[in-house]
């Protein structure tokens, strides 16, 4: 019969079970264990968002646009945003800067709602224009949940005021973080018509209530579309 | 001696106290009357006393008013003068009177101030942002994971079973060898 171990090595065994338990806990209070992505575009529904039911009819198949690049329009306001793909249909509004000379954001509490920034070309005219929007409120998906699943070649389309689309042809899709976040390249002077799409993105880092990433769309007027032409 | 001097002293700062408290109370309740007839629960002379002595032929002058008793609608007799029925309204002077002059309103009316139409941000105005758009409230973040702390709760509990196991194994030993 073989002789039972020693109480040295169960001694030994149980020191490295209680560091193993204290790692893990160590582990679990540093947030390390590993936290997901948050993953918006299989987190949500299309249901919790609206249909794109009142995208304007455009003449021209969506293929048709894909390399394609459009003159300037005219300024006119921008008064609501489609994303065809994505089943997006929300009203645009002004956004400015808060006292900390940040961008402003749209209401939490309206998060169907998109905000273009005033301090920037206004979408379809030269210039990159920038619009953003929530990818969540503290309780569910926004307006720009599912923004990370766009690709290229999808379009954006933007309604003004003067019943004019300026439609946009997605370039690329990029997650930067926050820390790095090109500003420049974003809202930079570009010789073109172009659109960017900010939203939130990648882990959410709850000491700091703010998502870790951005996720930046790339777009450019690939067509102007006038009531009537 | 000196016990007895403490206790007439002690007597004397007891009596003391006792009248600047009485006389203390008494000029906050005064004040307190003066202040509020209803205060206290002493009775200010133009209130009407409820209670009192029910051998004291005074009584409060009570006027009820002399409204008619109406008849008991729910039966079947006709209800005394309801004006509500097929008894002619009195004249109303709100509606078929001309209606009063308002001061505040009859003197030039300011025109309608149009609604600026709208500009774009000139370019000298376009700037960049400082720092990144903040577009998130964490509804779609997942929560944190808990199982690190179940786990290491049950590895420190597991550690601290087999050191008391490793302990009592080691005096075992010692004893036997």
């Amino acid at each position: 019969m073989a002789k039972p171990p020693g109480h040295k090595p169960i001694m030994v065994g149980a020191v490295l079970v209680s560091l193993a338990g204290l790692a893990l806990i160590w582990f679990g209070i540093t947030g390390m264990a590993g936290a997901p992505e948050s993953a918006p575009a299989s987190a949500t529904t299309g249901t919790a968002l609206p249909e794109a039911g009142g995208a304007p009819a455009l003449t021209e198949p969506p293929e048709a646009l894909v390399g394609r690049v459009a003159a300037p329009m005219r300024t006119a306001r921008p008064t609501a945003v489609y994303i065809p793909k994505l089943g997006v249909s929300a009203p645009l509004m002004e956004l400015g800067l808060d006292a900390r000379g940040a961008i402003e954001n749209p209401p939490l509490d309206h998060p169907n709602v998109a905000g273009w920034y005033r301090y920037a070309p206004v979408p379809g005219a030269r210039g990159a224009a920038v619009i953003t929007g929530h990818l969540d409120t503290r309780t569910g998906p926004a307006v720009f949940a599912n923004l990370r699943s766009i690709k290229a070649g999808d379009q954006v389309q933007v309604m003004r005021a003067d019943r004019s689309v300026a439609i946009f042809v997605v370039d690329r899709v990029e997650q930067v973080a926050k820390s790095a976040f090109p500003s420049r390249k974003v809202f930079g002077k570009v010789t073109y018509a172009g659109l960017r799409l900010v939203t939130c993105g990648g882990a959410f880092d709850r000491k700091a209530h703010s998502y870790r990433d951005n996720t930046i769309v790339y777009a450019h007027l690939a067509h102007a579309y006038h009531p009537g032409s | 001696m000196a016990l007895a001097s403490a206790r007439r002293l002690a007597a004397a700062g007891a009596v003391t106290a006792f009248i600047v408290g009485g006389v203390t109370m008494a000029a906050g309740v005064g004040t307190a009357m003066a202040a509020d007839c209803k205060l206290l629960v002493l009775a200010c002379e133009d209130d009407p006393v409820q209670g009192g002595d029910p051998g004291d032929p005074w009584q409060p002058e009570v006027r009820p008013p002399h409204l008619p008793v109406p008849d008991d609608v729910w039966s079947d007799v006709p209800v005394p003068r309801d004006t509500w029925s097929n008894a002619p309204a009195p004249q109303d002077t709100w509606s078929s009177g001309p209606a009063p002059q308002e001061t505040w309103s009859s003197g030039p009316a300011e025109p309608p101030r149009p609604e600026a139409p709208w500009k774009p941000a000139d370019e000298e105005r376009h700037r960049i942002p400082d720092g990144p758009p903040q577009t998130g409230a964490g509804g779609l973040a997942p929560a944190d994971p808990m199982w690190p702390f179940a786990a290491g709760g049950a590895a420190l509990l597991a550690g601290a079973g087999l050191a008391g196991f490793a302990v009592r194994r080691g005096a075992a030993e010692r004893r036997s060898g």
